[in-house]
């Protein structure tokens, strides 16, 4: 046969053939399996779950804080290991519960148990040691905040010892992200999302708008293309690097272009974390409106989550900040998850009919609306979800009830959880973020992406810190 | 028998690639901010013929037939 015959399109088998075998690399339209075969759904079930088991101990009168035991503050050495040592039991409870709900669900989706366990195995020792360092009392003299922490941490092993390659399979940072995000949801009261959701989804349109057009249209000026500057644009603008690969499958984009995106996405995420709590901490703004700021101008969820509690960590104990830590997470994650993650389905959508009606693709299918709902980032309803089901709860309860029984049973051991996925994920940034094997991206890239980078970071602290000021102070009420 | 003109899509061509791991491992440094697991990559993945990201529902014509059955029959 010859190679011309090879390459001729063969199109005699029957449908049934289809079926029989697929190509190790091609997996079939998830449709609705991807209820168990995303990692977003996982992330419901497995926060939902623990929400659901938290509250089940709390009505049968006792507690999971036994098992969402964390490192407690100390000062001297003595302190620690007493403290460490009466708890081991529980951490090793604890390391086993994270270890077989994260082992059987990314089984399901495909990654192998012999390569997460020793890798999540080394994840958890190392957390452990970033937890007790943070606890520390002097932590905040030396900006060891646990985020802040993980993340160097994971940047130095990964770029100056380096790890095999198949540990990555431990290193989930969305999967970590993703479950924290929704057990964070148990802890921000629905009737705040109701509150301050609109002023979050109306800020970020602005902020996300302005930053997707002046990248498209600097990267146009400097001859890039346009799918080039659509993928940039949205990796700004929308949500990091899912923005970015989102919009390059929606507008077919060259193999090359998301690998560019991805490294400017990490180059400009990995600056802001330490650049906005770091200003933020010398201008004293308050925790509130740090948090939009991050949640407008921060390039992904995991990266912004990492300098929202970072500054959060920064007011907890550094004096003149004002507003609570909690303020810099709720903050962030309104304008994060409910202002901008929400609409990625739509701006692929969008992007898929620009770019299939007026960019002559030689290829491509009439976008589907249902491209909104498959594309929606599904963690966010397992968010909402656990916001009401916490503030169902919390209701039935006076505010003297609540402080003194439902947060120490219920509400701040599930904080502790949480805490606990932001530390693997944080360290799994770090971990992963190798600088050596990012795309080159080349001066044009760069420039456009930097020039969103400065309109996003302006335009994000005018809106948080001026005009929309008032709300983000006032979270906490 | 002829696949129907709507199977002809990325989905079934025998080089489209939208494994996730091997996605991740194609793109460096999507799993560090990112995931291939995640719903909004849908069923996205790469075209090796046109070196290009693509939605699985897009289509071209060298479309090919992707199962081991049909490329040993070619």
């Amino acid at each position: 046969m010859t190679e011309k015959e090879k390459n001729d399109i063969q199109l005699t088998e029957t449908e049934e053939a289809w079926d029989e075998e697929a190509d190790d690399l091609r997996v079939k339209s998830v449709g609705w399996k991807e209820l168990y075969l995303k990692e977003d759904w996982w992330a419901i079930w497995l926060s939902l779950g623990l929400i659901v088991v938290a509250y089940a101990f709390f009505v049968s009168g006792g507690s999971i804080k036994w098992i969402a035991v964390h490192p407690a503050r100390w000062s001297t050495l003595t302190q620690l290991a007493t403290d460490f040592s009466s708890h081991i039991v529980q951490y090793i409870a604890q390391f086993i519960m994270w270890l077989v709900v994260f082992t059987l669900s990314l089984k399901v989706m495909g990654i192998k148990p012999r390569e997460f366990i020793p890798s999540f195995i080394f994840v958890y020792v190392c957390s452990i040691l970033i937890f007790m360092v943070g606890a520390w009392e002097h932590a905040h003299h030396y900006n060891l905040e646990p985020p802040l922490l993980a993340l160097a941490l994971g940047m130095v092993i990964a770029n100056f010892i380096g790890l095999p390659r198949w540990m990555d399979a431990g290193f989930r940072v969305e999967y970590y992200i993703k479950v924290g995000i929704i057990l964070l949801g148990a802890t921000l009261p629905l009737t705040l999302i109701v509150w301050a959701g609109p002023v979050a989804i109306g800020q970020a349109s602005i902020v996300a708008v302005t930053t997707f057009l002046v990248i498209f249209f600097v990267g146009r000026r400097l001859g890039l293309d346009r799918r080039l500057c659509a993928t940039l644009g949205a990796g700004g603008a929308v949500c990091g690097v899912s923005g970015s690969i989102a919009i390059a499958g929606a507008v077919g984009a060259k193999k090359e272009h998301a690998p560019i995106a991805i490294t400017m996405v990490i180059l400009w995420a990995i600056v802001m974390i330490f650049f906005l709590p770091l200003v933020s901490r010398l201008l004293q703004l308050h925790t509130g409106v740090v948090g939009a700021w991050v949640g407008t101008s921060e390039f992904a969820d995991a990266a912004g989550f990492a300098a929202a509690q970072a500054y959060g960590d920064m007011a907890a104990n550094v004096p003149g900040i004002p507003g609570s830590p909690e303020d810099a997470v709720w903050g962030f994650t309104l304008m994060k998850v409910v202002g901008r993650d929400i609409w990625i389905g739509i701006w692929a959508f969008v992007m898929a009919i620009i770019s299939t009606t007026f960019w002559d693709r030689k290829s491509g299918t009439k976008p589907n609306p249902a491209e909104i709902w498959w594309r929606f980032p599904k963690f966010v309803l397992g968010f909402f979800v656990a916001s009401i089901i916490m503030t169902l709860i919390s209701s039935q309860y006076s505010l003297q009830e609540y402080n003194e029984v439902l947060k120490p049973m219920l509400v701040s051991p599930i904080k502790s959880l949480r805490t606990w996925a932001f530390i693997f994920c944080f360290f799994s940034i770090g971990l992963t973020t190798r600088f050596r094997e990012l795309a080159s991206a080349g001066t044009k890239p760069f420039w456009a992406f930097t020039s969103g980078v400065v309109a996003n970071v302006a335009l994000g602290f005018i809106l948080s810190s001026i005009v929309f000021a008032h709300y983000w102070e006032n979270l906490s009420h | 028998m002829r696949v129907a003109p709507e199977k002809r899509i990325c989905l079934n061509c025998l080089f489209f690639r939208n494994d996730p791991g091997f996605l991740e491992a194609e793109f460096k440094g999507w799993s560090t901010l990112g995931s291939a697991y995640g719903s909004v990559r849908k069923d996205d993945g790469i075209c090796s013929r046109h070196e290009e990201y693509l939605s699985a529902y897009d289509w071209c014509n060298q479309f090919r037939p992707g199962t081991r059955l049909e490329r040993d029959h070619c």
